[in-house]
């Protein structure tokens, strides 16, 4: 596997520090159970290592078993009420036919229709779930076999040893990893995704790409949600993350004030991975200190060690306490 | 370029230990200078009236510099005393102790100009030792300071400087970084962190005085809370599971300079307290009795800033919101992170304005058309213009210096005197020893005072931006502003916005972009609110 950064030099093999985000944000994501975890690394300079993490967790995700077309169909029927969208085309699901999906059309009203003309009748079709590219409203597609990501090789080649990740999991959107992007604009995180790159068989993607992150249109398949600090808004609705990876203190100091600001909204309940840049100033250093401090009255170390970072990476882990 | 990740990496891995030699230097005559000047301080800011107080922060602002610049041991040592009078007044309104302390610190003071400076000759010979044997070196320091360094040697150039966090991020990795000053993250001589927590040098030679202390948790690693230098000097244990510990820090400390016993003052003690704990000390006592503010700086990427009280919210407009309703916001400097924004600072005019309108800046152009009139009059020699001021209670150090400033052309702000009895005396003296009679029209000094003041962003002072109400007033106009502020954001780093002619507020708004906000300075009201190049406000740093 071949790994870029942003002055573009080729390096033949992950660099060790690569390896190890990547093997964090997936134990990271092997290991979330019910005791909320807030995981620190703080790395020697700026870097992509927000998205590495977040990459490591999707990568455990794509190694848990999809959903099945049978749960497919009931979360298709407990949004039956939601207008559904394929391409620019409404419909709204009927039911399940044998496990294709049935859809009647959603004919739009048109004022200026000629009344002459006959009224047009809606169509309904049926075909199987993952040739219709279906997708809530502001969502991104449930399921596709067009559009699934095309990423597996380089997936698998990035995934710790013993991790084995479902074809049919890259046909499905999920949210249960979200990526913070630095206070300062999403610009600056996407410009650090988009720099670094792999490659292998001849096949390159950079981190962007690898994270299927939206970009612009719905019609996607996508695993990982995107989280403005400085709006306060998520690039997609979905499930409430159960990862969130923060890219600098600023994004991690939002995402905790959001998760304290009440104990129902979507990050409540999420386990929180902060990705910080030791070059940072002493004023941003010390107001991760004082919030650390603060969260340790309901947070108590991990004392359980993870693999031993290299060399200019330090690590922290705490539990919530119960 | 930036170096990238992987090779920031390799160089960490690469380097098996990383050396912080600190050399500190002796100097008996200094040492005792230090002692007296300390004496004069804790009196004055115990029992200092304005006038007074403002030629401690003076000195306190030179014994700073003192101790974190190589700055060669000249007159200004002699200069800085001397603006506490003569032997007679400091007497009377001191006491014997301090006068005595004033006459040794004058008298040591001229010694030390005849030996010339340790720290100097010291730092002198490393970096041509360096340079000699094509050892990659970097000095971290102020960039004001630059000049005392490249005074050193002939082979020092620009690019041997690093100046900040930005700066120290984006350098390539060297074999020697050079600092002078004990390690700080705040005030005078302060610098990253990361020097200690992401060398990119296997060597830090300190060049310090001898009695100045580094801060114990200097080399901070984020996660974990610990500190290289707690640790250097044995405060707490060591893990190597920390990057503290991984990164392998050890220290070397020598000591050089003039190590000899000064037989004419009888000196041979090294400071006894540091000065900066000192400093803090006496500072923070005054600011208690005084009720001075915690505040906020707010600095701009123009390299201007604002100081605002800590707790006091601010105005500002976020270009990245996209809902424009949510883009102007009400925030504590304290509580939200600004970077990016614009600060939005309102130049509403009050009753009292009259005519006066900063734009056309009608009354910077007459005053500073006579000032510079005398300073062409007197190319060389300016010391009679400033010994004129000086007897008006203009006790400013480097009065020659700042007398060219004021001439400069208004930009973010008119360039002037920060005081308005400074400003007055300077209106003053031109008016009646230079013959300008223009500047002694009725009212003058007061109207141009006020339009300085309006340059400074404080044209709705005086206590009324406390009322909340008046800040959310602020805000909804600003709210129903927002088409103008989206527009008038053309990509500079600072904008105008007019309010509308119908509303109830005639002015204008100024939109700064912020770059940073440095928390915990301790300020009189009286500088609150205005806006300055940032180097003003080093007086109020610790």
């Amino acid at each position: 596997m071949k790994f870029a950064e942003k002055d573009g030099t080729y390096y033949e093999c992950l660099p060790e520090w690569v390896a190890y985000l990547l093997r964090m944000g997936c134990e990271f994501a092997g290991q979330i159970n019910k005791r909320q975890k807030i995981s620190l690394i703080s790395m020697p300079c700026d870097s992509p290592g927000a998205g590495l993490v977040a990459l490591g967790a999707m990568i455990s995700y794509l190694s848990a078993r999809p959903l099945s077309d049978e749960e497919i169909h009931r979360r298709l029927e407990n949004g039956k009420s939601r207008t559904l969208f394929s391409g620019t085309d409404m419909f709204r699901y009927i039911g399940d036919d044998r496990g294709k999906a049935v859809i009647e059309e959603i004919i739009k009203s048109d004022k200026r229709r000629n009344l002459k003309r006959p009224k047009k009748e809606p169509i309904i079709r049926t075909a199987s779930l993952n040739g219709l590219d279906l997708r809530f409203e502001d969502e991104t597609i449930i399921v596709s076999s067009n559009k699934a990501l095309s990423y597996l090789h380089i997936y698998e080649k990035l995934a710790p040893q013993g991790v084995v990740i479902y074809d049919r999991a890259l046909q499905q959107s999920h949210s249960a990893v979200c990526i913070v992007g630095k206070r300062k604009g999403l610009s600056v995180t996407k410009a650090l995704l988009f720099d670094t790159c792999f490659e292998t068989d001849g096949k390159t993607a950079n981190l962007l790409e690898l994270l299927s992150l939206v970009d612009g249109s719905l019609d996607v398949v996508s695993r990982v949600t995107m989280y403005n600090a400085r709006t306060g808004k998520l690039d997609r609705p979905g499930l409430p993350p159960e990862i969130v990876v923060a890219d600098g203190i600023d994004a991690f100091l939002k995402i905790v004030e959001e998760m304290q600001r009440s104990t129902n909204n979507i990050f409540s309940g999420c386990n929180i991975v902060v990705v910080i840049d030791r070059t940072e100033k002493r004023e941003k250093l010390d107001s991760l200190q004082t919030k650390v401090s603060e969260l340790r009255q309901w947070y108590e170390p991990d004392l359980l060690e993870f693999s031993v970072p290299p060399k200019g990476i330090a690590y922290a882990t705490y539990f919530k306490r119960i | 370029m930036i170096m990238n990740v992987t090779s920031c990496f390799d160089f960490l891995s690469n380097c098996e230990s990383f050396t912080l030699d600190r050399k500190e230097i002796v100097s008996n005559l200094f040492g005792d200078l230090r002692k007296q000047i300390r004496v004069i301080l804790e009196a004055m800011y115990e029992n200092g009236n304005d006038y007074e107080i403002e030629i401690a922060h003076e000195l306190r602002t030179r014994l700073s510099e003192w101790l974190t610049v190589p700055v060669p041991f000249d007159g200004a040592l002699t200069n800085s005393l001397q603006l506490l009078g003569d032997r007679n007044t400091i007497e009377r309104r001191w006491g014997d102790k301090v006068v005595r302390a004033f006459e040794t610190a004058v008298s040591i003071s001229e010694s030390m100009q005849q030996n010339g400076s340790p720290m100097r000759r010291s730092l002198g010979d490393e970096i041509v030792k360096l340079l000699r044997e094509n050892t990659s070196i970097q000095i971290y320091a102020h960039p004001r300071s630059v000049e005392h360094f490249l005074s050193l040697c002939n082979a020092l150039t620009e690019e041997h400087f690093l100046y900040g966090n930005i700066e120290y991020a984006a350098s390539e990795p060297f074999d020697v970084l050079l600092k002078v000053g004990p390690l700080r993250s705040v005030g005078w001589g302060k610098c990253p962190d990361a020097l200690l927590t992401s060398p990119k040098f296997h060597t830090l030679a300190q060049f310090v005085w001898i009695g100045s202390s580094d801060e114990d948790s200097f080399g901070q690693d984020p996660v974990t809370g610990e500190s290289v230098i707690n640790i250097l000097t044995n405060k707490t244990s060591l893990d190597v599971t920390d990057v503290c510990g991984a990164l392998n820090w050890s220290l070397k400390t020598t000591r050089s300079g003039d190590t000899l016993p000064d037989p004419e003052h009888g000196v041979k003690d090294e400071p006894d307290e540091d000065d900066f704990s000192f400093l803090f000390r006496i500072q923070s006592r005054y600011a208690d009795v005084n009720r001075e503010r915690s505040a906020a700086l707010i600095k701009f990427v123009n390299a201007y800033g604002i100081l605002v009280p800590s707790h006091e919210a601010v105005l500002v407009y976020d270009p990245e919101k996209n809902d424009e309703n949510d883009a102007i916001e009400l925030v504590q400097p304290m509580g939200k992170h600004l970077e990016g924004c614009f600060f939005a600072l309102p130049m509403i005019e009050t009753a009292d304005f009259g005519e006066v309108h900063v734009e056309k800046t009608n009354y910077s152009k007459i005053w500073k058309g006579c000032l510079t009139d005398v300073i062409k009059g007197h190319p060389k020699d300016l010391s009679e213009l400033s010994q004129l001021l000086r007897m008006n209670k203009v006790s400013l150090l480097n009065l020659d210096g700042r007398l060219p400033e004021w001439c400069n052309p208004p930009s973010t702000v008119i360039p002037a005197p920060r005081k308005w009895e400074h400003f007055n005396a300077l209106i003053a003296v031109l008016g009646k020893h230079y013959n300008k009679h223009e500047l002694l029209a009725d009212d003058f000094a007061k109207k141009a005072w006020v339009e300085i003041r309006r340059s400074r962003g404080n044209a709705i002072n005086e206590g009324r931006e406390e009322i909340r109400t008046q800040k959310e007033l602020e805000f909804d106009l600003l709210k129903k502003m927002i088409l103008k502020i989206v527009n008038a954001n053309t990509g500079k780093n600072e904008f105008t916005v007019p309010v509308p002619p119908d509303h109830d507020l005639h002015g204008s708004y100024r939109f700064f972009l912020v770059e940073s906000v440095e928390q915990g300075l301790v300020v009189p009201d009286t500088v609150l609110r205005e806006i300055h190049s940032v180097t003003e406000f080093d007086i109020w740093r610790g």
